[in-house]
C-alpha cells in the first residue's frame, strides 16, 4: 500500500481521526507541499492568527517518499506564517517522512493548542498525544535523545522545535537528526504555539510499491545519473559550500548585510577548509551523494563540539554578511542555531542587519544591552544567537523578524532591511542576476531562492540548450532581463513538484543541468504507485500548487505590491567583483516589465490575481472543498 | 588536465593537472585552482 492515510489530530480536544487520501486528490496535488498546499488553503480560514489555536500545522511526506534514490527522505511542514502571514511551508530532509509512512500515514494535519507541553507518536497505526513536560526546555538534540531514552526504541525518529519555538521566536525551525532542519518561514514558532515539542514516528510496515523490480532497476540509474554531474561530484566532497569559491569570487555575495557584494580576505571560509575540522561525510534517505560534512571542534573556548554542516547559506549567514572571516565561527554559529532550533537565514539576515544600523549609529549600545555590534565580532553573534532564542533584551526585538523590529527600532532602519514580504533573503547578492531578482521577489513564502532560483543561469549555456530546456526564448547572459520570466516560471513549477514528490532539489535541474526532471519524475511516480501522470500533466501539478500558493497569499491581503526588492536593488550599483558583476542594479523598469510577463506566464492578470479561465484549466474553480 | 568554468567569462578552458594557478585564455582573468579529486579542477578564488 503506498498510499497511506491522512492523520488529522485535534490537540484541544485531545482527539484523533485517520482518513483515506482520495486518488484523485493525489493526481491533483501529488503529496509533501503540493498536498500540504491544498489542505492550507481549503481548511483554513482566512486571517486567523499564525499562533491562534485554529491554524493548521500539517506535516506531509512526499509522494516518492521511501525511494532508494534521490534523497527521498523529505517532508514538507506548512501552516500560516507566523513570520510573514503568508504561506508558510519548509521541506526537511533526513529520514522522518519515510518513517512517518513505515508508521502508517502520509500526513498529518494538527489543529488546536495542547493545554500543557506535548508530543505526538505515532508508531504502527496508533496515534497519542503524550506529555513533553519534562522536554521543555530541551535543545533539539537533547529532545530526540530523550525521546529515544523515553520510547525505548534507538530507531525512533522525530521532528523537535527548541527553546526558540518554545519563545515563539517567529523564525523558529522545526528539527530532525543534527542537521536537518524545515528552517524558514517559523514552522517551529506554529509548533510551540501549540505546545507541542515533537512529533514522533516510528513503523514496521514496508512500503509496497507498484512495481518494485523496475523502480529498483530506474531508481539505481537515476542514482548514477545524477552522481554522474559535475555539480554532484563536487557536493559530495564538500556540500553545498562549494557554491562559495564561486559566487565570492564573481562577486555575488552580500557582505556587512548589502554594503560589499565581495568578502575580502574570505579565504578561510573555502570550502576546503572543512577538512580541518571534518571526520566524514553522511547524507539524508535515499541519496547517493551524501553532502554533509560531520564535524568537530577539538580545540577553543567551544571545544569539545560535533556538528554537521554547514551549508552555504551558512557561511552567509554568519560568515560574509556580518564580516567574521573564520571558519570556526561558522561551525559554532550553526551549531548554536542548529541546538536552539533558529533558521539560520534569518538570524543571521537580522543580525547583519543590526550590525549596520549600529555602524550607522541608528541604534546603540542602550539598544542592544551594551552589546557592541561590531561587524566580524563573533562573541557578540553568540550572544545574540542565544538571546534571540531566549527573548532577553535585544534579541527579543529580533525575534519578531524584521516587520515588527522595523517597527520597534524605528522606520529610518527600513532602507537597510534585506528582506521580501517580512522574510529574510539569503546571502547572495541579485543584483548582477535579474533572474534569481525576480525569483526573490515572486517566491510565495518571502525572500526566497528555493522556491524558484534557476541556478544554471550561471553557466552560459546556449541559447538552443536553453531553449529546449525551458521552452521558449532565453538569453545565455545572466545579467540579461531577456527570457528570465520564464526561466523562474519553468523553475517554480519544477520545484513545486520536487516538494511534493518528496525528492532533493539538489537532485533536479537545480545546480545540474543533466539532472532528473519531468521525464524521470513521471516515470518514477508510475513505478512507485501505479498512477500515469504525463510530464505536461506534471507541469500542471506544479501550476496548480503554486497558483494555490498565490490564492493563499491574496487572500491574506499580499499583492503585486509585494512582489518587490529592497529598494537597494535599485538604487546601489554593487561596489566590486569581477567585470562581470561589478556595477550593478537592478532596473526597475526592466524588473516591472519582467514581472508583468512573468504574471503572464502563470495566467494570472496585471495584479497578479490568477484568471477565471486559469482556475478553470487548472481545475481550482471548485476550491475551496474539504478532505476532512 | 582538467576543465574549469571562468567565472567572468563563462567559457570553460582547460588547466594541467595539478597546477595552483591558471588564466582564462579568453579573458585573462587569473585563477587559483583547486583539485577536489586528482582529475578534478575548480576555481578557488582571484590569483
Amino acid at each position: 500500500m503506498w498510499n497511506r492515510k491522512i492523520a488529522i489530530v485535534d490537540l484541544s480536544a485531545k482527539t484523533v481521526t485517520a482518513k483515506p487520501i482520495p486518488r484523485e486528490i493525489r493526481k491533483k496535488y501529488l503529496g509533501g507541499r503540493g498536498l500540504n498546499m491544498y489542505l492550507l488553503y481549503n481548511h483554513l480560514q482566512p486571517n486567523v492568527d499564525p499562533l491562534g489555536p485554529e491554524n493548521l500545522l500539517l506535516v506531509g511526506s512526499g509522494l516518492l517518499a521511501g525511494i532508494p534514490c534521490l534523497g527521498s527522505g523529505r517532508c514538507d511542514i506548512a501552516a500560516k506564517s507566523p513570520l510573514t502571514g503568508a504561506v508558510g511551508d519548509s521541506n526537511i530532509g533526513g529520514f522522518f517522512a519515510p518513517e512517518l509512512r513505515l508508521a502508517g500515514y502520509d500526513h498529518v494535519a494538527i489543529t488546536g493548542k495542547a493545554d500543557s507541553p506535548s508530543y505526538l507518536l505515532l508508531k504502527d497505526g496508533a496515534i497519542e498525544i503524550k506529555d513533553a513536560s519534562h522536554l521543555w526546555g530541551k535543545d533539539t538534540f537533547d529532545t530526540q535523545e530523550a525521546l529515544r531514552r523515553d520510547e525505548h526504541d534507538e530507531k525512533l525518529v522525530s521532528l523537535v522545535i527548541g527553546v526558540a519555538g518554545e519563545n515563539l521566536v517567529r523564525y523558529a525551525n522545526v528539527r530532525t537528526g543534527m542537521k536537518n532542519a524545515a528552517g524558514r518561514t517559523g514552522m517551529g514558532c506554529v509548533m510551540g504555539s501549540k505546545n507541542l515539542k515533537a512529533i514522533a514516528a516510528r513503523g514496521t510496515t514496508p512500503i509496497e510499491f507498484a512495481d518494485p523490480d523496475n523502480l529498483l532497476r530506474y531508481c539505481r540509474e537515476m542514482n548514477e545519473m545524477i552522481t554522474s554531474t559535475r555539480w554532484a561530484k563536487a557536493q559530495s566532497r564538500w556540500g553545498t559550500m562549494i557554491i562559495y569559491s564561486n559566487t565570492n569570487t564573481t562577486g555575488l555575495i552580500r557582505t556587512r548585510n548589502f554594503q560589499l557584494n565581495r568578502l575580502v580576505d574570505g579565504e578561510d571560509l573555502e570550502p576546503e577548509n572543512i577538512d580541518r575540522y571534518s571526520i566524514g561525510t553522511s547524507g539524508c534517505f535515499g541519496c547517493a551523494v551524501h553532502c554533509r560534512h560531520r564535524y568537530v571542534l577539538k580545540e577553543g573556548p567551544y571545544a569539545p563540539l560535533y556538528g554537521e554542516g554547514p551549508e552555504y547559506t551558512s557561511l552567509g549567514a554568519f560568515g560574509t554578511m556580518l564580516d567574521c572571516r573564520k571558519m570556526e565561527t561558522i561551525l559554532v554559529a550553526n551549531h548554536l542555531v542548529n541546538k536552539y532550533g533558529l533558521d539560520t537565514l534569518e538570524t543571521g539576515g537580522l543580525i547583519a542587519w543590526a550590525m549596520e544600523l549600529y555602524e550607522k549609529g541608528l541604534i546603540n549600545e542602550e539598544s542592544t544591552d551594551g552589546l557592541q555590534l561590531k561587524w566580524g565580532n563573533e562573541d557578540v553573534v553568540f550572544d545574540l544567537i542565544r538571546k534571540i532564542a531566549y527573548r532577553e533584551g535585544f534579541g527579543d526585538t529580533l525575534a519578531d523578524g524584521f516587520k515588527p523590529a522595523i517597527a520597534k527600532v524605528g522606520t529610518d532602519s527600513e532602507y537597510y532591511a534585506i528582506h521580501v514580504k517580512g522574510m529574510s533573503n539569503l546571502h547572495s547578492d541579485e543584483r548582477p542576476t535579474p533572474s534569481f531578482a525576480l525569483g526573490i521577489a515572486t517566491s510565495t513564502r518571502g525572500a526566497d531562492h528555493l522556491r524558484s532560483r534557476p541556478a544554471i543561469d550561471m553557466y552560459g549555456l546556449p541559447e538552443n540548450m536553453l531553449k529546449e530546456i525551458y521552452g521558449g526564448s532565453v538569453a545565455t547572459d545572466y545579467s540579461s532581463y531577456d527570457g528570465k520570466s520564464r526561466m523562474v516560471w519553468w523553475q517554480e513549477r519544477l520545484y513545486a513538484v520536487t516538494d511534493a514528490l518528496g525528492v532533493c532539489k539538489f537532485q533536479t535541474v537545480f545546480c545540474a543541468v543533466h539532472a532528473p526532471k519531468w521525464r524521470e519524475f513521471s516515470t518514477l511516480i508510475n513505478l512507485a504507485t501505479g498512477m500515469t501522470i504525463t510530464e505536461d500533466e506534471l507541469m500542471r501539478v506544479g501550476e496548480r500548487i503554486y497558483t494555490l500558493e498565490r490564492l493563499f497569499n491574496l487572500r491574506e491581503g499580499f499583492s503585486r505590491q509585494d512582489d518587490s526588492l529592497p529598494d537597494r536593488y535599485f538604487t546601489e550599483p554593487t561596489p566590486i567583483g569581477l567585470p562581470v558583476a561589478k556595477g550593478k542594479k537592478i532596473d526597475r523598469e526592466k524588473f516591472d516589465a519582467m514581472l508583468t510577463e512573468y504574471y503572464d506566464l502563470h495566467g494570472w492578470n496585471l495584479q497578479g490575481v490568477p484568471k477565471s479561465e486559469t482556475l478553470k484549466d487548472l481545475n481550482l474553480s471548485k476550491e475551496p472543498s474539504k478532505l476532512f | 588536465m582538467s576543465e574549469v568554468r571562468c567565472l567572468n567569462c563563462l567559457k570553460r578552458f582547460t588547466v594541467h593537472s595539478q597546477v595552483k594557478e591558471a588564466s582564462c585564455p579568453h579573458c585573462k582573468t587569473k585563477y587559483r585552482i583547486s583539485w577536489p579529486t586528482p582529475n578534478q579542477a575548480k576555481v578557488r578564488g582571484l590569483a
